[in-house]
Parts: structure tokens; sequence; C-alpha cells
């Protein structure tokens, strides 16, 4: 596919953020899931120089297997906190960028989220910001689709046990931002 | 609350937009991979550069020592076969003389291969691309007395030297 060569741009704004959130599961800080995020986009795009949309799940198993290759060595964030400003991101950055009328019940959401085993928020990631069916997280995560599939369920169950004292608040942003979708 | 409205409280989240940096970082990468395609041919001709007038001395040292070796081994084979007294060479001379009869009607070269032996100086010090093409010289001709069709194939190889500019 031939494509001006700008237009990375327009991808890379639209998958960045979900790339970098889910980044953010496999990694401490949120210098390293953009350094990950910026190596498997760069490779991606190299190779898939259209950005079509049918190979987003390889650019997904590329920044889970960048980042857990950076997980691996402690140098090279040392070597970036060092050099770049990015290092004044904490780990405690918000993941979402919160409406400003739900920004009590999306940090109490996120707070959920953060609590979840790696692995079901890593399903979790995929699923609801990344758009994958479980057949793509099954390749991307190098699980089974039964496995992806349960850890999903078992992190609904979770975030369902832990937002439930909560139930008032979230049921006017449930009822103010979407529609009630059938069981 | 059921787990589908839990999905859709997470759908409402909105991931945070990375930092400025990230985007610079990309557009840096490009940049330098652009950068480097447009440049790929002059490291390989840099490298060859550097390597290839080495090795040149040695290889016509070379060439020119089999010459001179080919050339006594033919003085001395001379020397003991008078070329009368051999009948391989008269069967030849034989057989050229009748293709002196002979009607030539079509010569033709069918290139082969071209080896392309990278960049090299020449002996003025100017940067050349030397390439060995081989080819096959296909000369036929016709008997008119009997109709019959002589061809002689004969292997050919070039060196040419092409002029370079390296900037």
């Amino acid at each position: 596919m031939n494509a001006p060569s700008n237009d990375w741009q327009t991808c890379f704004n639209e998958l960045a953020p979900k790339l970098v959130l889910y980044a953010r599961q496999l990694v401490d800080k949120v210098s390293d899931a953009e350094d990950v995020v910026q190596m498997a986009f760069v490779r991606w795009w190299q190779r898939n120089p259209g950005g079509d949309r049918a190979h987003v799940p390889l650019l997904y198993a590329a920044v889970r297997t960048i980042s857990l290759d950076l997980r691996r060595s402690d140098t090279r964030r040392a070597n970036r906190e060092l050099k770049s400003d990015v290092a004044i991101l904490s780990e405690d950055a918000p993941h979402f960028d919160p409406a400003l009328e739900d920004r009590e019940t999306t940090a109490l959401l996120e707070k959920a989220v953060r609590e979840l085993p790696p692995e079901q928020r890593e399903v979790v990631a995929l699923r609801i910001w990344g758009g994958l069916t479980f057949a793509e997280i099954a390749t991307s995560t190098g699980e089974t689709i039964n496995t992806a599939a349960g850890r999903y369920r078992y992190a609904l169950n979770n975030l369902h046990r832990a937002l439930a004292p909560y139930r008032e608040d979230f049921g006017a942003m449930i009822l103010g931002d979407a529609a009630p979708v059938a069981a | 609350m059921t787990t589908t409205h839990i999905e859709q409280l997470l759908r409402s989240l909105t991931p945070a937009e990375p930092s400025a940096t990230l985007f610079q970082s990309v557009a840096h990468d490009f940049s330098l991979a652009d950068k480097f395609r447009h440049t790929e041919p002059l490291p390989v001709e840099s490298s060859e550069a550097t390597r290839k007038p080495r090795l040149q001395p040695l290889t016509w040292a070379s060439l020119g020592a089999a010459a001179a070796v080919l050339i006594m081994s033919v003085m001395q084979y001379s020397a003991h076969h008078p070329r009368s007294a051999s009948p391989s060479v008269a069967g030849t001379t034989t057989a050229s003389a009748r293709l002196t009869t002979e009607i030539p009607i079509s010569s033709s070269r069918e290139f082969l291969k071209v080896n392309d032996d990278g960049i090299n100086f020449s002996q003025l010090g100017q940067p050349e691309r030397r390439l060995r093409v081989k080819s096959i010289e296909r000369q036929q001709w016709v008997d008119p007395r009997d109709g019959a069709v002589y061809i002689i194939e004969t292997p050919r190889e070039h060196a040419i030297a092409v002029p370079v500019s390296i900037q």
C-alpha cells in the first residue's frame, strides 16, 4: 500500500494513547512505556508502511515483546531519565484523561484497574482500549483464547467487587455517558 | 452493576495522551530512517573504496607473474616442438583454410553475465566502477557447395571501467 510519508502521524495520533496505556501495564514508568511505544511503532510502520489496521495486533505484540525485554534491563531506563524531561513524569501519572465532572469516579475506576493482577490488567487493556478480539489477544500474549477470555472474565468480576461500594457514584456516569447494553 | 456496566465504565475512560516528546522522538526516528534510505549506496562505495586499493597492486602483480610464466612455458614448448611437425596444428590450419572458402552469414554476441567488481581507484587516482562482462560471440558460415552451416562460438570476457563520482 502506497501512502504519503506523513500518514504515520495520523495513525500514531490515533494509536499512541492506547499503546502507551498498554505499555504502562507492562513496565513501571511512563518514560519506559513511551520508549517502548516509540520503538514498537517505528518498527511496525517500517514493515507496514500503510498502517494497515489489520496488523494492529502485531503492533501490540511488539509493544509486549519490547516491554518484557526492557523490564529485564534497567540500564536503558536510567539513561533515558538522565537525558530527558520525560523523566519528570512519575509512575503515578494518570492513565486516563478524566472529564472534569467525572474526575473522582475516573480516579476510583483507575485505582481499581491498577489493583488488578498484571495478567488480568493486560487483557483488559488490550480488549477495552486496544479493541482486540480474544483471538488477537491470544496471539499477542502467546496464550490460548480460553486463557485470555478467562482472565478478562476474572478481571471484570474483580472490578465488580472492587467498585460495588461506589455503585451510586458510577450509576450517574453510566447513564450519562453511554446507553445500557444488553448483557 | 453488571459486568456489562463495568465494560461501559471502562470504555468511557479515554487513555491519557502521551507526551509531546514521544511524538518528536518517533518523528526523529523516521527522519533518520529516510536519511539512511537516501544515502544507502554511499557506505557500500566507501567501504569498497577503502578495501580495494589495498589489494589492487597485489592483483596486478599476480596477473603479471602468471602471464610471464605462461609466455615462458609457450616459448619452451615451441623450442622443443617445431610447428610443422605437429599434426594437430597442421589440422587446425587446414580447417581454417577451408573456412575461408565459406560464406559468413551472421555474427552475434550473447551476453551471459555482468560481474560488478565494485569501486576501484585508477592509476590516476580517479574512482571508477569495474565491470566484467562475459559473453559468447557466435559466427556462422555456410558452405555454398553443400549448404553445411559452420558455427564457431568464442567465449569472451571484457573488463570495463566506468568513471563514477563520489560526493
